[in-house]
């Protein structure tokens, strides 16, 4: 990590998004946290259902028809994919910080990696909630 | 890894706070918390989803173990959200007050979502 900070000039350091360049590595890390921002936002609705669902047996049905209608599916469906992104490409982050997969080429390949992966993660759970 | 982060201008003495060491040091430790809880949880979801009921439900967020992890993935979770969102904000928000403000409206956000959590899952267990 050492060679690529650079800890001089003014902090903190604004990043202006369109005036970066961005590789498939960049890519990655912005959909990382753009899933996680995602994610942040749900975070009220998830609590209001688990408190819903313990609350009664009406509340808990209530819950568990939601969870079944086509619709939600769907709902359910892009929260899915958001949180599976983001632990995938996570893991990849947590595996860089303990120094593997540092070198660029690597990194290149295991952001294509993950990205493939979310996608047939995404497909996959498409058609396990067409199907059901 | 560690001497990497802390030690990057080679023997000045870093503190935690200028490198956001402590930072990113929680925010690992709360993501393998929270992948490892993903990992057994999302299979157990999807064998046992369609056919739980309430009182299997219930009965399985009363016993101890499961109401105390399903807790610490929660605080991992807004703790995780914590650094996240404080990252996002400090990396595209120039304008210092509407950054402060920001921070502090996701803060907040932060606290009152962990008291609602807690109040749930401690108002299932009775001690």
């Amino acid at each position: 990590m050492t060679d690529f900070i650079n800890h001089s000039g003014p902090r903190p350091k604004f990043l202006n998004l369109f005036k970066i360049r961005m590789p498939i590595t960049a890519i990655a890390s912005i959909l990382h946290r753009l899933s996680g921002f995602l994610l942040f936002l749900l975070l009220p609705l998830v609590i209001y259902g688990l408190g819903l669902s313990l609350k009664n047996t009406a509340s808990f049905q209530v819950i568990h028809n939601l969870l079944d209608a086509p619709i939600f599916q769907l709902v359910l469906l892009i929260i899915l994919s958001a949180v599976f992104y983001h632990l995938i490409t996570g893991i990849r982050f947590l595996l860089m910080d303990l120094d593997i997969g540092h070198d660029l080429k690597i990194a290149r390949a295991s952001a294509w990696l993950v990205i493939v992966l979310a996608v047939c993660l995404l497909i996959w759970l498409g058609i396990k909630v067409a199907i059901l | 890894m560690f001497v990497n982060l802390v030690g990057h201008q080679g023997g000045d003495t870093v503190t935690w706070q200028v490198t956001g060491f402590r930072a990113w040091l929680l925010q690992r430790l709360t993501a393998v918390y929270i992948g490892i809880f993903m990992i057994i949880a999302t299979p157990w979801f999807f064998i046992n989803g369609d056919t739980l009921d309430y009182q299997q439900w219930f009965s399985l967020l009363t016993q101890p173990i499961v109401n105390v992890s399903v807790l610490l993935f929660f605080y991992a979770i807004l703790f995780h959200a914590w650094v996240g969102m404080r990252d996002i904000v400090i990396d595209y928000v120039p304008l210092s007050s509407l950054r402060l403000f920001l921070l502090v409206m996701v803060a907040l956000g932060l606290f009152v979502m962990t008291i609602w959590v807690s109040l749930i899952l401690l108002s299932v267990v009775h001690l």
